[in-house]
């Protein structure tokens, strides 16, 4: 298999990234290939890979001298030719111009996906720097903005900022990937480009298994970047065109949930392409603990620290709480992933004087943290199918969780949903779990149906053993028909002067 | 019935921008909690999808908010920041003019001032090009927030250059015992500057890095405190104790580096991995070369002129006095001179910025024109401007009667000449470099080096010694002119050259 990720396994933390090392350590009969885009060089693997992992290369996008160099012991050591700007005229404005015409947001993923094919068979033989940093590919893209944003107004900045994003994600082209029985993308979008390129390469079935919906968190987090709308259209057409090129050859699509299922219909994914298959959890980790009966209640939000996780909704909800019931504390356990977004936390905790009530911290310890918590609380406003749920509910920890995602589908009935970005809302829902006996009571009820509904539906093995029902059937129907990547380049390099 | 954020853009906190689509509009409103539920119960619509469909042409009709202008750039604490890139020299030389000695360097006998004189001068040429690497590849780092390797290949070039100058003294010590240039005590004097030097530049290079200039300052200040009280206090020997202060100035830097560091990285998880080894050596020897020519074209006419006709001196160098004297008017030019490169370049960038946000991609040329006619008024303001410095200074110093003969006002003048031409080729430099256009900055320096060796020997031998400051002024009008010539062709696609210095 060639499994890959964009962000997440295995330099950082997270649900997908916990997703792919269950994967990796459960089907060790598996072997994969691991290919991981992550953002800085300066991220180190934070997951120990198992034996069954037996290559892994890790492409930095940003933070690298030059766009391209990949970090770890898989180094890509090719030395590759030199493009001169006749090379560049000749063999590359072409499918240049095509990829950029098809960024669009009606053109077809057929164009686009020939195109990057195209280029990638290039940027085997051709050194990517001069090839991208070639003022021929600078004139073909300014000429192109027009077509690649129709509507808006590209300023020079707009096309310069675009530009040096481009010569960073379409460094993913100049890597030559392993020849697998299987694709596996733990995500849409860059992480779905070599599935595509395998396809076309070696007709390798490409599986896609998306945790959340790309788009949706792309467009959450453009909504607030800071640059101009032209940026934000670009990056957007980009992005999008890409998640719609890795829906249209995706053989299969996995979904974590029928709320996500809906939204990658309406991306154009046919329901007929969509399974879905929950995250599971191992049961023999996280469990219920001994009732408790402590006389300062603690509620626990395990997450990452970063805007999507709603924390600062939390910690104004805290004020509300402790107004009532002064003896609840708080506590949050998550990596550092947004500083800017921590600093306003920790401020918003010393300003509404919460600082002895909620505490900030990591734990190696999960499971302990679930059974010494009374509530566990997930504020966040945008979510698929968190693990962090799962496993409060399978330690017999009472849940309130924003009502998003695929959140209502896993506790409606056996938790408390509340209306996301809602302080008050979510207040009076912890309020209700914490205050007196009838808290306590209704805690306990909740606790145990949801134990009874995540042993029936999230037990671990579940999920592995239908993933490894598909990679069987997928390597058995695997007819090995390669398109000659050879053959394409020598026609390219007789052409060349 | 309250209406969720982001139909409404003026409740949002000035970042708001319109939704790209009905899809977008869906997820914003999902986020602010309108489930098909709410859409249905508080807002009267099918689901969210409806919801979206129906809000979003009224939210495309919104025209984003307008960019803030950047804050109106202050002309004088730019210059003054630039110039106290050089206030560690002022204060070296206030010290020389005031005490009658600095960090290093005083009134010294003829031999010794020789023997310190080579030691600073090889201490210089030995560092520029180590520091000059260091430097590029730690703003790197810096710029990408990758504090700890910029610690770490901060830390990997001080012991590179460390060792090469230990090796330098080692081999010259060798050499030298057979051929006997600089008899002892000379020859242990001049190699303990130049190891003692090394090493205080390269701490002070890390500073300047971590643009704590004043920092460098206060180093400076203290190192000559420190000989201040060891010589003057208790006693100690100049040379001696100007080294344990070089030492001490030295230790007190690397230590504000390191502090300003650590705090730079508290918090950030990073570990060392580089790119491949020939890539960085390809990426990085324009650099050094470049920060090794500069301080041998800096220092080569005094070594011109050390040399010129010493048949009667019992050294084949021979400190001169007047010439050394004359080099330091000329330097009270350039600190003055020197706050404009830093302040022309701040324009620059913002020069920039402003044009590419204002003009339309299909008007490039438009955009290469403008910035050309920028740096054509740069030019045209700062060479007046800089003469004036110059013509200004040695009126002073001739009114003030500084020079004690005609051989100092001779050096003085052609020195005051030559900087104005030495601060618009570093301006050009930094543009170069900020534009990655290494091998342009290298060149320009490598023909001003050659310029002056050229009519400096010329000038040295056939004239007086004195001389071969014409040789720096002949210089850095050479490397004023190519670099110059660099950056107007670099000008005419600066739209492509300001995108290509990024990858």
């Amino acid at each position: 298999m060639l499994l890959t990720s964009d962000g997440t396994y295995p330099c950082y933390q997270g649900g997908v990234s916990v997703w792919c090392d269950q994967l990796v350590h459960q089907l060790s009969a598996v072997e994969y290939h691991l290919f991981a885009i992550s953002y800085s060089p300066s991220h180190p693997p934070l997951f120990d890979l198992p034996p069954n992992v037996i290559s892994s290369r890790i492409l930095p996008l940003w933070g690298t001298d030059q766009p391209g160099d990949l970090i770890g012991p898989e180094q890509d050591h090719t030395v590759r030719i030199p493009a001169t700007s006749a090379i560049v005229r000749d063999l590359f404005v072409e499918p240049f111009r095509t990829f950029l015409c098809s960024l669009g947001l009606h053109s077809s993923p057929e164009s686009l996906a020939t195109s990057l094919v195209r280029l990638h068979e290039l940027l085997l033989v051709y050194d990517y720097l001069s090839v991208m940093k070639s003022d021929i590919l600078w004139d073909v893209f300014c000429e192109c903005t027009r077509e690649v944003i129709p509507d808006t107004r590209m300023m020079l900045e707009d096309c310069t900022q675009s530009m040096r994003w481009l010569q960073r994600y379409l460094a993913l082209l100049c890597i030559n990937y392993p020849r697998t029985d299987v694709t596996h993308s733990s995500m849409s979008c860059m992480a779905g480009v070599p599935g595509v390129l395998q396809k076309f390469r070696y007709q390798t079935p490409f599986l896609l298994s998306e945790h959340g919906i790309y788009l949706r968190e792309l467009y959450l987090s453009i909504s607030r970047m800071e640059c101009s709308d032209a940026c934000k259209r670009f990056l957007y057409n980009l992005n999008s065109s890409i998640v719609r090129m890795n829906y249209h050859y995706a053989d299969l699509v996995t979904s974590l949930c029928d709320f996500n299922s809906r939204w990658q219909i309406r991306f154009g994914v046919d329901r007929s392409r969509i399974a879905v298959i929950p995250n599971g959890i191992d049961a023999e980790r996280f469990y219920p603990g001994p009732p408790r009966n402590e006389s300062s209640p603690v509620v626990l939000t395990m997450a990452r620290i970063y805007p999507l996780k709603g924390i600062i909704h939390l910690i104004h909800a805290a004020r509300l709480v402790l107004n009532r019931i002064p003896s609840v504390r708080f506590r949050i356990f998550g990596d550092v992933a947004d500083t800017a977004y921590y600093k306003e936390c920790s401020e918003a905790v010393s300003k509404l004087g919460l600082s002895h009530a909620v505490e900030f911290g990591r734990t190696d310890d999960s499971a302990r943290a679930y059974r010494e918590a009374d509530v566990f609380c997930l504020p966040s406003v945008s979510e698929a199918m968190p693990f962090s749920v799962l496993e409060a509910m399978f330690s017999g920890c009472p849940v309130v969780a924003s009502e998003v995602g695929g959140i209502p589908e896993m506790i409606e009935g056996v938790g408390v949903l509340v209306t996301p970005g809602d302080e008050q809302d979510l207040a009076s829902a912890l309020i209700s779990l914490l205050d007196g006996e009838q808290g306590q009571r209704r805690r306990h009820r909740i606790a145990s149906l949801a134990l009874s509904r995540a042993r029936l539906r999230y037990v671990q093995g579940q999920c592995s053993s239908k993933f490894e029902e598909i990679y069987r059937e997928f390597s058995a129907r695997h007819v090995t028909s390669e398109v000659s990547t050879s053959r394409v380049v020598r026609r390219h390099m007789v052409a060349a002067p | 019935m309250s209406h969720p954020k982001c139909l409404h853009p003026e409740l949002s906190d000035g970042i708001w921008s319109p939704p790209l689509d009905v899809a977008d509009l869906a997820t914003r409103l999902e986020a602010e909690g309108v489930t098909p539920a709410v859409a249905r119960a508080k807002h009267g619509f099918a689901d969210v999808w409806a919801m979206a469909e129906a809000w979003f042409p009224k939210l495309q009709a919104v025209p984003s908010p307008r960019k803030k202008d950047p804050a109106p750039q202050r002309k004088w604490p730019e210059y003054l920041r630039g110039m106290s890139f050089g206030l560690p020299l002022l204060l070296s030389c206030v010290a020389m003019l005031w005490l009658h000695f600095s960090l290093w360097g005083g009134n010294l006998p003829t031999e010794t001032a020789t023997a310190v004189g080579a030691g600073s001068i090889t201490s210089f040429v030995l560092t520029g090009g180590f520091v000059q690497v260091m430097a590029r590849r730690g703003l790197f780092y810096l710029g990408t927030k990758q504090f700890e390797r910029c610690w770490r290949s901060t830390w990997f070039w001080v012991r590179a250059c460390f060792l090469t100058n230990l090796c330098f003294v080692l081999l010259f010590t060798m050499v030298n015992l057979y051929f006997g240039w600089l008899p002892n005590p000379l020859g242990p004097v001049a190699m303990s500057f130049c190891v003692c030097l090394g090493v205080y530049w390269l701490a002070t290079g890390i500073l300047y890095m971590l643009d704590q200039y004043l920092l460098v300052s206060v180093s400076s200040l203290l190192g000559i405190s420190a000989v201040v009280a060891l010589h003057t206090a208790f006693g100690v020997e100049l040379l001696p104790a100007q080294l344990i202060a070089i030492l001490f100035a030295s230790c007190l830097a690397f230590l504000m580096a390191a502090a300003v560091l650590k705090k730079r990285a508290l918090g950030v998880r990073s570990v060392q991995i580089d790119g491949p080894v020939n890539r960085q050596f390809s990426m990085l020897w324009p650099y050094f070369a470049y920060g090794t020519l500069y301080y041998f074209f800096l220092f080569s006419d005094r070594l011109l002129a050390w040399t010129a006709h010493t048949n009667t001196a019992s050294l084949v160098l021979a400190f001169r006095g007047e010439y050394e004297l004359a080099s330091f008017i000329g330097l009270l030019a350039f600190i003055l001179q020197a706050g404009w490169v830093h302040l022309a370049t701040a324009r620059f960038y913002k020069n920039v910025r402003l044009n590419q946000a204002s003009i339309n991609v299909y008007d490039r040329g438009t955009f290469n024109r403008n910035m050309l006619r920028f740096y054509a008024w740069q030019a045209g303001v700062f060479f007046p401007a800089a003469l004036l410095v110059s013509v200004s200074i040695y009126t002073c110093a001739r009114m003030l009667h500084v020079f004690p003969g005609e051989l100092v006002d001779h050096v003085a003048a052609w020195a005051l000449a030559g900087y104005p031409f030495l601060v618009f080729g570093l301006w050009n430099v930094s543009l170069l470099f900020g534009l990655s256009r290494s091998s342009c900055a290298l060149q320009a320096i490598a023909s001003a080096c050659c310029a002056n060796l050229v009519t400096g020997y010329l000038a040295s031998r056939l004239g007086g010694y004195e001389l071969a400051v014409s040789g720096f002024t002949c210089g850095a009008i050479v490397f004023a002119v190519v670099a110059g010539r660099h950056c107007v062709e670099t000008f005419r696609r600066l739209d492509y050259y300001y995108l290509a210095a990024a990858i």
